[in-house]
């Protein structure tokens, strides 16, 4: 893995917010790279400042020192190659559009031929399962199903690198197993890497290939545990595997050791 | 189906009986101030079907759609503008609570005194009072509007042509909309008012010189005009509205569920 | 009281300055390129509301003014909650009625003036009718609406402890309608000063309506200017103060931020 090109690479990132005494440190000197393809998935305990973290890698919040790099360019805005999904899916998607507008809308910009900008909608609606509902609003489908779209407008979009905030954190069980599947599907159809944030410890073992465990606000890296599992991965198989116990396990100590 | 025509009839009853009540009544009351609906009814058509249409009806309609469209179009572009630009916002927002505070008629007086009595001072008084409450409206909508869908188009690189049209309007829609109803209530009010404080045409005018020469039924057929165009134009702004805001009605219906 | 943040201080100054600059070009505009026009001075304008303050004539106007508002107000929540409360309570009412309220509603006041000056003249009382007829049908159907509201569960479990009329009204009815009435009472008292004037104005009712015809037609200007300008200061101290009395009186209740169309 490690001679594999860096995609993202965050390099001494501090980040704070108000003036003086009042100011609070959110991020204090944080350093991980992830690799093209990979997926890894960033826990900590609750407070720690992901969500910060996840809108510096954005470019959506400038960082107070230090930087995040894109293929070794500074991130200072949105990168073009970035997408994201957030948890709040029914706010993330516009209530007055179609499904496939929602997924149409960020690709208008972007040249694209008028058969291209609609093959990829179609292709990314296809990947989540989701060609019989193009011309729903948003707020007719399910929770699951909303997330979905979220998912289908980031494909559509082709990034490199898909970030993913607390994604799967507002839908029942059922549908946070399917959405997972869904993907590391995803991960393997389309190559692009991916950063999930999240607070669940199995659902980021079950994904990643590495998980970077953060430490209490202000938060820093507290340890990048390779998760060496097989792929394909299995809702069963993979959560019954010793390793993934062994792994959860480790992951849950670090967390509750700096907590 | 039986169901649905009890439910019509149960809705529909009392305003039957009461314009029957008004017929008989007015029949023989021979009250000086009420006259017989009978005759109402027979002015009314005499007077606007369609002897005074082309001559007053239309211009009073047409003032009030010019004024309204202005008020409209330039309220929601200056409601964007200020909720967009903090310092023109700060500069703005205390002149601008100060003048809707004042009722347009008030500004009908001041409005005769520059542009006379034509059609351009009732145009300009229509649009000035109505555009207020748009302008406001449509401020507070995009000022509203969730940070969520800002940083998605932000992450999406969404042009700022696009964040206006695709994201900022529709979001503030059902405020502007609430707005616009305001807006188009005032420009039907200043629209009468402007006609009666002493222009000759339309059918506010028509109304109250009816009422200064003691033609009773001429002012009578006068009003039962102006109840029906004041409750058509809320009701052909509603159609419009649940059109345009269908997703918000849909949205709000499947909360609920 | 709150103390004051740098950006309140600032929009405070970016407020005044902006008052001070629009004050500026008006002087400049009437002074100079529309010095033939029917306008007034800054210091005409200043100087004639500082004669108001010692006119005994402009405050019995302004007294009459909001004696209309204040009493067609009273008549429109007494009428208005009472009939909200029986439209509301029953659903053979409340369907008989819906039409004809709905219909009446989008309908202004102004409309029917024309009669009512035929019938009672341009009187204080003609004006009181009008601030009463146009207040009355928010409060109908607000008072309606929130007794509608009544959660069906609540009102069983009232029935099955045979809770009288009065007590049903006082303790199931009452706090749940409440705030849609308060929303009914700021929407018909921000209208009632408005509708008051257009008595005055348009009906020729005493008040300061009135007087602002009359230094129309006489060509008053500095008058004109300073009336209207105490018509928005009055709008937005009333404004102010319902909104006020609104925040301490129902600050619990969420459906208090309804959209309004007053």
């Amino acid at each position: 893995m490690s001679e594999r090109q860096v995609r993202l690479s965050i390099d001494g990132l501090h980040k704070g917010y108000g003036v003086g005494a009042a100011r609070k440190e959110v991020i204090s000197d944080l350093t991980f790279d992830v690799h093209a393809g990979e997926f890894v998935c960033i826990v900590g305990p609750s407070g720690a400042g992901k969500t910060t973290l996840l809108k510096c890698l954005t470019g959506l919040h400038p960082a107070s020192a230090g930087a995040v790099r894109l293929d070794s360019k500074v991130v200072d805005g949105p990168p073009r190659q970035m997408a994201l999904v957030l948890q709040e899916y029914t706010r993330s998607l516009m209530p007055w559009l179609t499904v496939e507008k929602n997924v149409r809308l960020p690709l208008a910009n972007l040249k694209l031929s008028k058969a291209e900008r609609e093959q990829r909608i179609t292709d990314a609606l296809r990947e989540v399962g989701l060609s019989d509902v193009r011309t729903s609003y948003p707020w007719q489908l399910s929770g699951g199903m909303q997330q979905r779209v979220a998912i289908a407008r980031a494909l559509a979009y082709r990034p490199e690198v898909l970030v993913m905030d607390e994604p799967f954190a507002s839908v029942d069980a059922q549908t946070r197993a399917d959405l997972e599947d869904l993907m590391l599907k995803v991960r393997q159809d389309f190559g692009i890497t991916i950063v999930l944030v999240t607070h669940d410890i199995d659902e980021a073992v079950y994904l990643s290939d590495r998980v970077v465990v953060l430490t209490k606000g202000p938060c820093t890296v507290d340890e990048i545990i390779p998760v060496e599992l097989p792929f394909p991965r299995d809702q069963i198989e993979t959560k019954s595997d010793p390793r993934f116990v062994d792994l959860r396990a480790r992951v849950f100590s670090r967390i509750k050791a700096s907590a | 189906m039986t169901r649905r025509l009890t439910l019509v009839a149960l809705e529909l009853w009392l305003p039957v009986v009461a314009v029957l009540a008004w017929w008989l009544w007015s029949a023989t009351a021979a009250e000086a101030f009420f006259p017989p609906l009978r005759e109402i009814l027979e002015r009314f058509r005499e007077m606007w079907l369609f002897d005074k249409f082309v001559s007053d009806v239309v211009p009073s309609l047409r003032n009030m759609a010019i004024g309204f469209g202005l008020a409209s179009i330039l309220g929601i572009a200056i409601g964007m503008v200020l909720a967009r630009v903090r310092l023109l916002r700060e500069a703005f927002e205390p002149l601008m609570h100060f003048v809707r505070a004042t009722p347009g008629v008030a500004l009908v007086p001041i409005f005769i005194l520059i542009l006379g009595f034509g059609s351009s001072m009732k145009i300009s008084i229509i649009a000035t009072a109505a555009i207020f409450p748009t302008i406001i409206a449509t401020m507070d909508g995009v000022r509203s509007a969730d940070p969520v869908l800002l940083d998605i188009s932000r992450a999406y690189q969404l042009s700022r042509r696009q964040r206006v049209t695709k994201v900022l309007l529709p979001s503030a829609g059902p405020q502007i909309f609430a707005g616009l109803q305001v807006s188009l209530q005032v420009a039907f009010v200043v629209m009468i008012a402007s006609e009666m404080l002493g222009s000759t045409q339309g059918i506010g005018a028509l109304t109250l010189l009816a009422q200064q020469s003691f033609a009773v039924t001429d002012m009578w057929s006068g009003i039962v005009l102006l109840g029906l165009l004041g409750y058509l134009v809320n009701l052909l702004f509603l159609l419009v509205r649940s059109r345009v805001l269908h997703w918000y009605d849909g949205a709000r219906k499947a909360a609920k569920e | 009281m709150p103390t004051l943040r740098p950006g309140t201080v600032r929009r405070y100054a970016v407020g005044a300055a902006s008052i001070g600059v629009t004050a500026l070009l008006w002087q400049w505009a009437v002074t100079g390129p529309l010095a033939d026009k029917p306008f007034a001075t800054v210091p005409e304008i200043l100087g004639r509301l500082r004669d108001f303050a010692g006119d005994p004539l402009f405050w019995s106007s302004l007294g009459e003014t909001f004696r209309v508002a204040t009493i067609g107000l009273v008549i429109s929540v007494v009428l208005g909650v009472a009939a909200g409360l029986m439209v509301g309570q029953s659903d053979l009412a409340y369907r008989s009625t819906r039409v004809l309220v709905e219909f009446l509603k989008p309908i202004p006041p102004i409309v029917i003036l024309p009669l009512l000056v035929l019938v009672l003249g341009p009187t204080g009382d003609m004006g009181i009718f009008l601030v009463a007829f146009g207040g009355v049908f928010p409060l109908i159907t607000q008072t309606a609406h929130g007794v509608h509201d009544v959660d069906p569960v609540a009102a069983e479990t009232a029935r099955s402890f045979r809770l009288t009329r009065w007590q049903r009204i006082r303790t199931l009815v009452a706090p749940t309608a409440l705030p849609f009435v308060a929303t009914g009472v700021r929407i018909s008292a921000s209208a009632a000063l408005v509708i008051a004037l257009v008595s005055e104005i348009i009906g020729g009712a005493p008040g300061l309506g009135k007087d602002l015809v009359l230094a129309q037609t006489t060509g008053d200007y500095p008058a004109i200017y300073a009336l209207v300008a105490t018509f928005g200061v009055l709008g937005v101290l009333v404004n102010a103060v319902l909104a006020a009395i609104e925040r301490r009186a129902l600050f619990w209740h969420p459906s208090v931020r309804s959209e309004v169309t007053a």
